[in-house]
């Protein structure tokens, strides 16, 4: 039946295999086989041996949970705290006198396990088993007591999360061995395992819940797929506050479906529309470009051959005031038509150079994650300057956005954010923008909040700076008019910025109330408006 | 050795012929690691027969039902179909990229109602069969002509870009394994192979910055070094290890270990279950199946060594080469010595499509051994 070795090690290679060099190249295959079966033989003693060391070290599983500091936010409220508890197990081949192990087993889970049923298990082949995971305290007191060989408890500590989702994205939460898997649980894994106190975020969880209440608000009301917030101080890049919903609950992560995980300010990326005429105006002021452009008509873009290669138009609903507007009128009004012919008039790259100035042309490596990579335009033809000067064309993580928007208009410097409470003390920054052109910027962004676009986020007590913007989605290659993002990025107060504010809202849908209309001005300004009119006491106290 | 009777090729082989030809040792270790994988899934699903155990047993029985059919028909079937099964499976391919079933993130799977098939798996088998039934019948000076090779070149460019672009990058390198060592052996010529060698080492950079888009670079840096994908996709890798080692020596004990129990350890029951072994029934288990493996690649090498025609060759040479790569890939990964790729323990895990694709071969080899003494010629008669 077996004629295998006889074959193989009387016959060698011969087989029937006729010439020789066939011969030969089986030979060298054959020897490959032989050459990997060692290696792995020898990794796996290997990873086993240095396995029995490991867990015997750390004194098997059970140690391996380490205690964990707390994490706390900016006033001192307890965001993550570990609490002790232990699974009662049994060895059954260590066990000396079975009848009392068996009897305490009862004692101590009467309802789970019946005097036959422990005894069982006790008189079992098996090796480990356990009996009772997260056991109560009666419960792991009556095991304790009993001291018995082979019935043990096995300390270990669960995260408790008590704001629960508020911050699910943003602390993240922990696997099973007591590490961070994602979020702040993940980026500050080694001080949390190695440290007894507290760690401080920059987070506030009172104004965290006012953009966690106001943005689910604004998700159901608007028929909304996502909705984000975020915000910055803008001087120290502390972040207050971040928000993205849908979220799930930290600690029963399989309740919600995975793509909720998604901390999508810095995993998602999206073309984010007018917002980016902050930077086409920018880089006009920089260039000195001071004239009027006629935009009553859509904008023509003349290929090498004269023909028209796109035409940029406005929406519907745009009133230009007069047919000539200026640089500052075109960011005003939000004109798509002036805003290209504006970057038209930019010499070359100066938009590259711009956007590699932002960082938005890079994933950044921040402190508590790196963002996704933004999507480029493949070439930089006039058609592609033209887009991008009112944010079409390329795709970016809304902490890019944030950033850079926070750049523009902190006069000048951009910064790294951290979700660190930061001591007082210089942060430093790299200078992007003139001082200047900033508080230009600054003031167009005030009449945008006081006169069009941002009127619904104006309140009462400050003055606050903004730009709006809505950007229809390309769905397989095409524009979807129905499907937009509307974003909106403000500062406050606009005479010198404290805070930057960006809230995001995806594919919100019309409603009566804004006679069915989904723009920027309908959904999340006003959403904005109302987390400013909240959040405003809490900041300035 | 009693078995050497000629039988005229004329003749077809009776049953009771073909059963006496029948090669135990190809058969039981395969049954044996088909009986692991049915231990450790029961262990996977939590000391439960679902959901992984009952399912993998009655798809094992769909196999069995393959592998008799493949076994027990005459070679001549299958030298006459090679190609036609080589398009079925193509034709699979290229619907599935365009009507396929995504799932974790790649477009593999072909819903046909009742189950959904990979194709990818099916293209394996066909592919080596296609290429035996190719080359069987040259001489060694056209297997020497360079010309020769450009259509099974072509049998395997084309399925292999539309996995690679599904993407399935491990499935399609494997494809493109399989094709080098077929026509490694059967006598191409070596500085070809040098030659491509080097082709291949001066067209990376070209293709690298050339050829590719941003994001397709992002997908090759994240093949080659899981570490730099921000969301952790080392997690997986790093479990396997710590729960391999764990295991120690003797194993936690069956159904006791911790790592895989927990569900520490994502997809456990499928491209990882040789640390669900290995964390269970420690450095001997996880010994033991590799023996087991050994033992069933010498005995496809033998086979193919044994036979007396050159397709019945090719096809347990093919096979074997398609097994070994699948294993090699799998366990290397798993121990930690290769980036993570998507690509199963093969027969061990729990799977429908790669299960039964292997007992086709498997099937197809024993039909090989039996049929090991019969001339054959091309048209099959």
């Amino acid at each position: 039946m077996f004629e295998v070795g006889k074959d193989i090690f009387k016959r060698g290679f011969k087989g029937f295999v006729a010439d020789a060099t066939a011969r030969g190249r089986l030979r060298f295959i054959y020897s490959l086989f032989i050459i990997a079966f060692l290696i792995f033989t020898v990794r796996t003693l290997w990873l086993g041996i240095q396995g029995t060391d490991r867990s015997r070290l750390a004194g098997a599983d059970a140690e391996w949970t380490a205690k964990r500091a707390d994490i706390i936010d900016r006033n001192g409220d307890i965001l993550a705290k570990n609490i002790m508890s232990g699974h009662i197990t049994l060895r059954p081949q260590a066990v000396k006198d079975r009848d009392k192990v068996a009897a305490t087993i009862h004692q101590a889970l009467p309802y789970q396990y019946s005097l036959a049923d422990a005894l069982k298990l006790v008189n079992s082949s098996r090796k480990f088993v356990y009996l009772k995971k997260y056991a109560s305290d009666a419960q792991r007191n009556i095991i304790a007591q009993a001291k018995l060989q082979g019935l043990e408890i096995e300390p270990v500590q669960t995260r408790r999360y008590p704001k629960r989702r508020l911050f699910s994205h943003v602390i993240g939460f922990v696997g099973n061995d007591g590490h961070g898997l994602e979020g702040a649980e993940r980026v500050y894994d080694d001080y949390l395992s190695e440290n007894q106190d507290p760690l401080q975020l920059s987070l506030d969880a009172r104004i965290q819940s006012v953009f966690y209440e106001q943005l689910s608000f604004a998700m159901q009301k608007y028929q909304a797929k996502a909705a984000m917030g975020l915000l910055m101080n803008s001087r120290t890049g502390e972040m207050i506050a971040m928000v993205s919903l849908p979220d799930f609950d930290p600690e029963n992560i399989s309740l919600d479906p995975a793509a909720n995980r998604m901390f999508k300010p810095l995993r998602g990326v999206f073309e984010m529309g007018s917002i980016f005429k902050v930077f086409n105006t920018a880089m006009a002021m920089e260039n000195g470009i001071n004239k009027e452009y006629y935009i009553a008509e859509p904008f023509k873009i003349p290929d090498k051959f004269g023909r028209t290669a796109a035409k940029i138009g406005d929406v519907r609903s745009f009133k230009p005031p007069r047919p000539n507007l200026t640089v500052e009128e075109i960011m005003l009004h939000s004109c798509n038509a002036g805003s290209a012919q504006i970057a038209l008039d930019l010499p070359d790259g100066t938009q590259k150079e711009f956007f590699h100035r932002i960082h938005l042309d890079e994933s950044l490596k921040l402190e508590f994650g790196t963002t996704e990579r933004p999507l480029m335009p493949a070439k930089w033809g006039p058609v592609e300057k033209a887009t991008l000067s009112f944010g079409h064309g390329i795709s970016v993580t809304p902490m890019h956005l944030l950033l850079a928007v926070n750049s523009m208009t902190n006069g000048g410097i951009y910064i790294y954010p951290t979700l660190l409470k930061r001591n007082v003390g210089v942060v430093k920054g790299e200078r992007v923008l003139s001082d200047e052109i900033s508080a230009r910027l600054r003031a167009i962004m005030l009449r945008i909040a006081e006169e069009t676009s941002g009127k619904k986020a104006r309140i009462a007590g400050i003055q606050i700076g903004g730009k709006t913007a809505t950007a229809e989605k390309y769905v397989n290659g095409k524009v979807d008019h129905k499907r937009n993002l509307t974003a909106f990025a403000g500062i406050f107060p606009v005479a010198a910025p404290q805070y930057t504010i960006l809230v995001i809202l995806d594919e919100p849908k019309g409603t009566k109330d804004s006679f069915g209309l989904r723009t920027a001005a309908w959904n999340a300004v006003p959403t904005a408006g109302k987390i400013l009119d909240s959040i405003l006491p809490l900041l300035f106290e | 050795m009693a078995r050497q009777t000629r039988v005229s090729n004329a003749n077809m082989m009776t049953f009771p012929e073909k059963l006496s030809r029948f090669s135990w040792a190809l058969f039981i270790p395969m049954c044996l690691v088909l009986a692991i994988s049915i231990v450790v899934l029961y262990s996977a699903g939590g000391g439960s027969w679902q959901p992984f155990a009952m399912s993998q047993l009655i798809k094992i029985l769909l196999g069995f039902a393959v592998f008799f059919f493949a076994a027990f028909t005459n070679i001549k079937t299958w030298i006459k179909s090679a190609y036609i099964i080589y398009i079925i499976a193509f034709i699979m391919i290229v619907l599935v990229t365009f009507v396929g079933h995504t799932g974790m993130g790649a477009q593999r799977w072909l819903n046909l109602g009742f189950f959904h098939v990979q194709p990818s798996e099916l293209i394996k088998i066909a592919l080596v069969l296609a290429l035996a039934r190719y080359f069987a019948w040259m001489n060694s000076v056209e297997l020497s002509q360079l010309k020769n090779y450009a259509v099974p070149a072509a049998m395997l460019a084309v399925p292999f870009l539309l996995i690679v672009f599904q993407p399935d990058l491990g499935t399609a390198l494997s494809l493109g394994m399989i094709t080098v060592g077929m026509f490694y052996i059967v006598g191409a010529q070596k500085k070809w192979f040098i030659i491509a060698i080097i082709l291949g080492l001066l067209s990376a950079p070209l293709m690298w910055y050339g050829g590719l888009h941003d994001y397709q670079r992002d997908r090759i840096i994240t093949f080659i070094n899981p570490d730099h994908d921000a969301q952790g996709a080392g997690y997986q890798i790093n479990q396997a290890k710590i729960a391999f080692g764990s295991g120690g020596i003797f194993g936690k004990g069956y159904m006791a270990g911790t790592q895989s129990q927990q569900s520490f350890l994502p997809e456990k029951q499928t491209d990882f279950i040789f640390t669900m072994l290995g964390e269970e029934f420690g450095f001997l288990g996880a010994f033991s199946l590799l023996m087991l493996y050994t033992v069933i690649i010498i005995v496809l090498f033998w086979c193919a060594k044994t036979c007396r025609n050159r397709f019945g060759q090719l096809v347990c040479f093919g096979f074997m080469l398609n097994f070994f790569i699948y294993y090699f890939i799998n366990i290397s990964m798993v121990l930690g010595l290769m980036p993570t790729v998507g690509v199963p323990l093969p027969l061990m895990s729990f799977g429908g499509s790669s299960l039964l694709s292997l007992m086709f071969g498997f099937g197809l080899c024993q039909n090989a051994h039996i049929h090991k003494d019969q001339q054959l010629s091309a048209k099959g008669s």
